[in-house]
């Protein structure tokens, strides 16, 4: 008995091949002939359950007996699993390694799989509960677990005194026991358990200070925005089940394995289309693209490391691994990709334009954040998956960085989140300012850090590929622009430069974290730097901000050196039927990806020069002019291109007005009411009538039921319904 | 023997059952007699395991078991409770859950 | 030899059922007990001779040796008998039994209709005959893994309709803990509820004793106004 995956995997294979086959002959993709998609290579392990479920053993035992296990006790569980589960996770890894060596995988994608038990079976609805570790399964894994611990650890010296410490701790487990499940899932049910888990962690953990209104109503806001997204998902799952029949993604794409235009029979395009669409939805809700990106800044209501990993590093870019997951839905669906472009490149600019005028830290650092998830929806549109996922793994290290940075000032600064009372910071906390310039040299794409690499490498893409184009580039070029300048702004305002501090009697209900701050009763001295159990996580965070980019150097920079492009290779087995061919024209010309590139240099470089001058240079009169000379502009920005003013009046006004005065005073009052009020009279005087019946004699009420049984079979076979 | 046939004793085990849980005032026996039914289905599911030569019936019996020895257990601690207040197993005794 | 065990299954399923109106017609329950005793050990015979080893074993084991028994156990401990004797039956319950007769009759038309007269298929004796491209076990009694799939012999699903397996242990086992696992571990989570919901039914609180003075036996004669006092109560609870 083979595995089920293998044989469905088989299956569609087979007639997929068939009907490309049919295809060529009616004059389809005659050029490239068909494709015999290769079947993946699957090896079964017993190790990838116990990576998932060590993350929710260690929620259960904090979340349980979180009171009685001490401070310690809570460290030991929750950083322990976590810490055995990333160790677990890199021996996965090196045996999927092994598995790619020659003889193994013929070519095909390979993996790891496990099968725990049989979830849901109905009629033709096969779902277990299974996991599969492939390539792309593996960067993830190893960014969440990895840096899933760094945080973890991180959190210890953040939440130190927090009266909800084990809470804490069992919900950040609990997260990454949902991660896992999402990143690991075998099938789309699976995927979307994690999606969901994710969601419902991440509502727990930005309403943690729950005590605040304003926290809970930033957890409301971001779960409702969410399940939106979450509606389009689970759309988009089904129809992918009413075409394919299954809902294991290496099934579907296997089925998919075919040149653009020549889809089997079976497959109608437009279905693809109106899957990929919803699907995006879905991508769009959790991983805060317009129009549903409005939940991700209030998010930073909760702490930091939860900022860092959820909101930052994992979670978020749950979208961009879907599509990347369904590479070969997003493959066929062009004008899909169409969308995921453009509105990935509107959401990079639009963000990054508000982040520029922010005063509060890690608002700045959500903007940025939202940005960067356009940069990789950019990718994803353009076809470039590998590249796309590149930019994700990057930028799960330096955004980390940066956040649990800024967690760092805030901690110093005693919960004071207004970079207008920070400044000249690097004098106190020398560690956390290194590490915070390198993670923002990273992002703002200056060679050689991470963020260079993938950013140009999406760049690139964007303008070269077939689905890109010149408006795109010019876009997210602007965009890219912003982000330096809005990261040097905040090095600025925070480590360079006089410090300012807090001035006597403000008060601090500037930062949504205020009412936790009882019990952090530092003195009010100077800022100080953080213990080791937080400035670790950053050193090894700023490292890989700063050599992380060297796991993709391009074919055009590496290549005459013999430096391999490691990530594109290792991904290019599961991307391998689906990556979107570069324009022709564009593909190999080398003068122009070095001039591009030269050009994103340059304009990085001159943003830095633009923050000196408004904020190094002496010349702070600069910086109002600005704000005097277009007004509208600066309000624009400030008030954040007026999305939730505008939220507000086309959609929640109409909502409340047409709920109170139509639902609630004519719907509700005179109909429901009436019908609800008439209901009850009549079972009222029905039931008193009845009731006669309910003798409380057990004989009767089975002679009842007899009599029941006698009309149903009466039924059945009277009528030969069923048979 | 053919399976209607095995059906037949199955249906005719069940209504006796339900004859028993109708006609006798003995709350211990109607209890027996709803054991008695469940006898008549684990008949009629194994009848069909055999005629088709697939075991997922004869789960289906393993699962009826569990069932029926827990509702003796809870049955029959119930049934001590009620003969401690009323010191009776009629069913005519018991009838204060009416409408 | 095949005609004399089809003969011993009427002859078990007429046992079967005489058990079953034992129990109905019996006056005293311990009589009633015994007489559904008998009738389940004439359906453990039934499901021996179907080919349901295990469910034929099991049927002893808990049905005859434990549910029937933890039933006489209480009959004996609650000594009752006497005190119903006259009032066996009810009147009302005999005026469904036409109804019953009606349900059988359903039944009868019903599904045999549909179930067919056909003998069950004899099990195959010979080796398993694979599917083409796939590999199976063949041989399902050499304790041999032919196809590798760490499954030997009669726990791989394979052999499920080979003589020397159906309804053994191995190939039930191999199914309750194959495809039927979660329901297998519900089941259990059932049995620990029933077990703990057996003990805090019947048991006492340490110090607590048994009430020390009963409440009156009602007897059949003074129902009539126990009955008609509460009624009045609930007709004022439900207003």
């Amino acid at each position: 008995m083979q595995p089920l995956l293998a044989q469905t995997a088989q299956a569609i294979a087979a007639s997929a091949g068939q009907a490309v086959a049919h295809g060529a002959g009616g004059g389809h993709g005659a050029a490239e002939g068909p494709i015999v998609a290769v079947a993946p290579t699957v090896e079964a392990t017993s190790l990838l359950a116990v990576v998932i479920l060590l993350p929710l053993l260690g929620a259960a035992l904090n979340g349980f007996l979180g009171k009685r296990l001490g401070t310690q006790g809570v460290n030991l569980v929750g950083c322990g699993t976590v810490a055995l589960s990333a160790l677990l996770s890199w021996k996965l890894v090196l045996d999927l390694v092994q598995l790619s060596g020659p003889g193994h995988a013929a070519g095909g994608n390979f993996g790891l799989h496990q099968n725990l038990f049989p979830w849901i079976h109905v009629g033709s609805f096969q779902a277990d509960f299974a996991l599969w570790l492939d390539p792309l399964a593996a960067v993830m894994l190893l960014v969440v677990t990895n840096v899933g611990f760094l945080i973890h650890l991180y959190s210890i010296g953040y939440m130190k005194g927090d009266p909800g410490y084990a809470r804490f701790f069992a919900y950040l487990n609990l997260f990454l026991f949902s991660m896992l499940c999402l990143v690991l899932g075998d099938n789309l049910l699976v995927l979307f358990l994690g999606w969901e888990g994710v969601g419902l962690c991440s509502y727990l953990l930005i309403g943690f200070w729950f005590e605040d209104r304003a926290n809970a109503r930033a957890g409301k806001k971001a779960f409702v925005t969410n399940r939106v997204g979450d509606f389009g998902f689970a759309l988009g799952m089904m129809m992918l089940f009413a075409v394919f029949g299954t809902l294991e993604p290496q099934a579907i794409n296997q089925a998919l394995a075919v040149p653009q235009g020549s889809l089997p029979a079976t497959v109608p395009l437009w279905t693809l289309e109106a899957a990929a669409l919803l699907l995006f939805v879905g991508a769009c809700g959790k991983s805060a693209q317009i129009p549903l990106y409005i939940w991700l800044p209030d998010a930073m209501a909760g702490p930091t490391p939860v900022s860092a990993l959820i909101h930052a590093a994992t979670m978020v870019t749950a979208g961009v691994y879907m599509v990347a997951r369904l590479n070969g839905v997003f493959f066929h669906a062009e004008f899909a990709c169409y969308v995921v472009i453009v509105v990935g490149a509107s959401t990079a600019l639009l963000a990054a334009t508000i982040g520029l005028v922010q005063n509060d830290i890690k608002k700045v650092l959500a903007y940025s954040t939202v940005s960067q998830l356009g940069f990789m929806f950019v990718a994803m549109g353009a076809g470039a998956w590998a590249v796309g996922v590149f930019h994700l793994m990057t930028h799960a290290f330096f955004k980390a960085c940066l956040f649990l940075g800024s967690g760092s000032v805030i901690l110093a600064m005693h919960h004071e989140q207004d970079m207008r009372f920070y400044g000249g910071l690097k004098r106190f906390m020398p560690t956390t300012h290194w590490t915070f310039l390198f993670a923002t040299l990273a992002i703002a794409g200056i060679f050689p850090f991470a963020g260079f690499f993938s950013k140009d490498e999406i760049l690139w893409n964007a303008i070269a590929s077939q689905r890109g184009g010149t408006l795109i580039y010019a876009v997210v070029l602007l965009a890219a622009f912003c982000t330096a300048f809005y990261m040097f702004r905040i090095l600025w305002m925070t480590f360079w430069g006089e410090h300012r501090g807090v001035p006597e009697g403000h008060g601090h209900d500037h930062g949504a974290e205020s009412a936790d701050d009882d019990h952090h009763h530092h003195a009010h001295g100077d800022p100080q730097e953080s213990p080791w159990t937080m400035t670790v996580p950053l050193m090894v965070l700023g490292v890989l901000s700063l050599v992380g980019g060297f796991l993709g150097v391009p074919a055009v920079l590496g290549g005459h050196f013999g430096f391999p492009n490691l990530l594109h290779d290792w991904l290019h087995p599961v991307f391998q039927y689906s990556t979107v061919a570069l324009d022709p024209t564009m593909a190999h010309n080398h003068a122009m990806e070095y001039g591009l590139m030269a050009l994103s240099l340059g304009v990085a470089g001159l943003s830095i020069f633009l923050t000196w001058l408004l904020w190094g240079g002496g010349k702070d009169a600069l910086r109002d002019i600005f704000a005097e000379k277009s007004p509208w502009l600066h309000d624009l920005l400030w008030n954040k291109w007026y999305v939730d003013e505008l939220y507000e009046s086309v959609l929640l006004k109409p909502l409340v007005f047409v709920s109170r005065e139509v639902l609630w005073r004519i719907v509700d009052e005179v109909i429901i009411d009436g019908l609800v009020n008439g209901v009850a009279s009549f079972c009222k005087q029905a039931a008193d009538k009845m009731g006669r019946a309910q003798d409380g004699d057990v004989g009767n009420y089975a002679t009842i039921m007899v009599a029941g049984m006698v009309v149903l079979l009466l039924v059945i076979v009277g009528f030969g319904v069923g048979t | 023997m053919p399976l209607d046939h095995l059906l037949i004793v199955a249906f005719v085990l069940f209504v006796v059952g339900a004859a028993g849980v109708m006609v006798r005032r003995n709350l211990i026996v109607v209890l027996m007699s709803i054991e008695l039914m469940l006898n008549a289905v684990n008949l009629a599911f194994v009848s069909f395991s055999r005629q088709m030569v697939d075991h997922d019936g004869q789960v289906m019996v393993l699962m009826i078991f569990v069932v029926a020895a827990v509702e003796v257990a809870i049955g029959m601690a119930i049934l001590v409770n009620m003969y401690r207040q009323k010191r009776s197993l009629s069913v005519d005794v018991f009838h204060s859950m009416r409408g | 030899m095949m005609d004399f065990s089809v003969a011993l299954l009427y002859v078990f399923s007429g046992m079967a059922v005489a058990g079953g109106l034992g129990l109905v017609l019996c006056k005293h329950p311990i009589h009633g007990a015994i007489s559904l005793l008998f009738s389940m050990l004439s359906l453990a015979g039934i499901y021996a001779l179907l080919d349901a080893h295990l469910i034929a074993a099991l049927q002893v084991i808990i049905y005859a040796g434990a549910i029937m028994i933890l039933v006489v156990y209480i009959i004996m401990l609650l000594d009752l008998g006497s005190a119903d004797a006259q009032t066996v039956y009810r009147k009302a319950g005999l005026m469904g039994l036409p109804l019953l007769a009606l349900l059988l009759l359903l039944l009868g038309q019903g599904m045999i209709s549909v179930a067919g007269d056909a003998a069950a298929p004899p099990l195959a004796q010979g080796p398993v005959v694979c599917p083409p491209g796939v590999a199976c076990e063949t041989d399902c009694g050499d304790g041999v893994d032919q196809d590798g799939d760490n499954m030997t012999d009669c726990a791989d699903t394979d052999c499920a309709g080979v003589a020397i397996c159906f309804g053994t242990v191995e190939a039930v086992g191999a199914n309750l803990l194959g495809p039927f696992v979660l329901p297998f571990e519900i089941a259990s989570v059932l049995l620990l509820a029933g077990i703990v919901g057996a003990i805090l039914l019947t048991g006492r609180k340490p110090g607590e004793l048994e009430p020390s003075v009963p409440p009156p036996a009602i007897q059949p004669g003074s129902i009539a106004d126990a009955s008609g006092s509460s009624e009045a109560q609930d007709t004022e609870g439900a207003v």
